[in-house]
């Protein structure tokens, strides 16, 4: 696991890019439920035309944000309503206080090919100055 | 001196309003002042995990203890009175402690039928965690369970009792299930599925009283039969916590009346949500709202209006209940509005009913509908025009309606 100077983690093993879907099955207003493996499930998400994946279980909820609406880059959970933004996994609003994992993703020819070896994940600031 | 801002009540929407006074004036002074002994926690699972799943209720807290960090929570203090004119609240054996703002969030007790005492031992209403702890111990012993109300407290106790294994009955005074929040039809599909658990339900049955009889509980009911049960849960709805205030003078009708700032009569006095009554863009009339979201959203605005900031509340009423492996969610707000409504079959036994009034969605519920119940909101919300056949043809995408008139 690697710590940047801003506590951002990403664990990286060896380098293990998996094809989650084809990049035409992406919708803009939900993101698509990827099962990896171990039970583990991966949401890819569109945002303005580029794809981005994050853990698909809620980190506050028992919930698939994947059956949550997408609001430019912005997720909300289907359960209890709070937010993420799916491009860095930062939880935007309450109840959601943990940030969400994110991995990094490309395209090959119309396949969305993810890392999933690799979540990054930005530190949890509880003491966020804006209002929850 | 800082601003001293008190908030009465450790449920959801007290803290949502401490942790928002604590962000919104970074030197006052906030207090969270809590009648329970436990650190704030969460009340859906004591009608779900805590009984099935042997959850314990301080396993769920509200919120991770460090974003309490910088408020003065103080649990098992009982706020015995309020002196407005002295701006300082009565914490009993704690003294009297003086506030520049005072927001009242003492939620709810269960409504209670007179013919069924809590004081008699079998007898449980579901409210907190201590509430909970009793009647998870009394069902592991119970092998019958009456359960009265069908509404969505009742039917989770139901489900729960069911799966423990307990022949189970539901008493009912109305001819359908939830009927506040759905129309029959949807009602009959949870219905159903308890049938299928075992469990057994009259309608239109009204309890008038239960006696001990042995080791175990006979309620009468209105038709002038007897239904045996171990253990009788009643679950008939809430009633707002209004003693505090009504001692003041403040201005009650089943709620503490506040405006869209969350601010009653007095001015440095707010109140959030189970235990406030207000008028909402969502709602015919004044309302007072009993879900988990509304308490947090609410009890945000009001702590941001406590400390001096400026939110109004608008958010739209939402709900969730669990039943099995059944989950019902509902958003807008139902009352008045058109029937029949609006249906759409959805995938893998899903369904969803809308209900609208001059052609905008105002409320949608439905079960396995998550994604469809997510779009129903942001519908109402933006108030979007729509044709009840687009809502009811699966060929139709909802998401799209979204776009269609923006």
């Amino acid at each position: 696991m690697t710590v940047s100077d801003d506590g951002t983690t990403t664990r990286a093993g060896e380098e293990r890019w998996i094809a989650a879907c084809a990049a035409a099955d992406v919708e803009d207003d939900f993101g698509t439920r990827v099962e990896v493996d171990g039970g583990q499930a991966i949401a890819v998400f569109r945002v303005d035309g580029a794809y981005h994946a994050t853990d698909d279980r809620c980190t506050h909820g028992e919930a698939s944000l994947c059956e949550g609406l997408v609001d430019g880059n912005v997720v909300e959970c289907p359960f209890h309503a709070g937010t993420f933004d799916i491009v860095t996994g930062k939880a935007l609003t309450f109840p959601c206080v943990v940030n969400l994992a994110t991995y990094p993703v490309r395209v090959e020819d119309g396949t969305i090919m993810v890392r999933v070896d690799a979540p990054t994940t930005i530190p949890t600031l509880l003491d966020r100055s804006e209002p929850a | 001196m800082s601003r001293r801002v008190i908030v009465v009540g450790g449920g959801p929407a007290g803290v949502a309003a401490a942790i928002a006074a604590r962000r919104t004036a970074a030197d006052a002074e906030v207090v969270l002042l809590s009648a329970e002994a436990l650190k704030p926690y969460e009340k859906p699972p004591l009608s779900k995990a805590v009984l099935t799943e042997n959850l314990d209720p301080s396993a769920t807290p509200i919120v991770p203890d460090d974003l309490l960090a910088g408020i003065d929570l103080r649990l098992g203090v009982r706020v015995a009175g309020i002196d407005r004119a002295g701006r300082r609240v009565d914490c009993g054996a704690g003294g009297w402690l003086t506030y520049d703002a005072l927001v009242l969030a003492t939620g709810a007790g269960a409504r209670t039928l007179p013919g069924l005492p809590a004081t008699l031992p079998g007898v449980h209403y579901l409210r907190d965690a201590a509430d909970a702890l009793r009647l998870r111990d009394a069902l592991g012993q119970a092998r019958s369970v009456a359960v009265v109300g069908a509404g969505l407290i009742g039917l989770e106790v139901a489900a729960a009792a069911a799966v423990g294994g307990a022949a189970v009955t539901v008493l009912e005074a109305a001819a359908t299930a939830m009927a506040r929040v759905c129309a029959p039809s949807l009602a009959q599909r949870i219905v159903e599925r308890h049938v299928r658990a075992g469990v057994m339900f009259r309608w239109g049955a009204a309890v008038r009283g239960v006696k001990a009889v042995a080791d175990k509980l006979a309620l009468s009911l209105g038709d002038g039969e007897t239904l045996s049960a171990d253990l009788v849960v009643v679950g008939i709805g809430i009633q707002p916590d209004t003693a505090l205030a009504e001692a003041t003078g403040l201005a009650v009708a089943r709620g503490i009346v506040v405006d869209a700032t969350c601010r009653s009569a007095d001015s440095a006095i707010f109140a959030a949500g189970d235990v406030a009554r207000f008028r909402t863009l969502w709602c015919d009339g004044p309302v007072a709202l009993e879900n988990w979201r509304h308490a947090l959203d609410q009890g945000e605005a009001a702590g941001i209006n406590a400390a001096g900031g400026d939110a109004t509340y608008a958010a739209v009423p939402s709900f969730w209940s669990d039943q099995y492996e059944v989950r019902l969610q509902g958003v807008g707000w139902a009352d008045g509005l058109e029937t029949p409504a609006v249906r759409r079959a959805l995938a893998k036994d899903g369904a969803i009913e809308f209900h609208l009034r001059d052609g905008q969605v105002r409320y949608a519920v439905g079960i396995g509908a998550s994604r469809e119940i997510a779009i129903a909101k942001r519908l109402i919300e933006r108030r979007i025009a729509v044709q009840a056949e687009a809502l009811a043809d699966p060929g139709v995408a909802l998401a799209g309606l979204l776009r269609a008139s923006a």
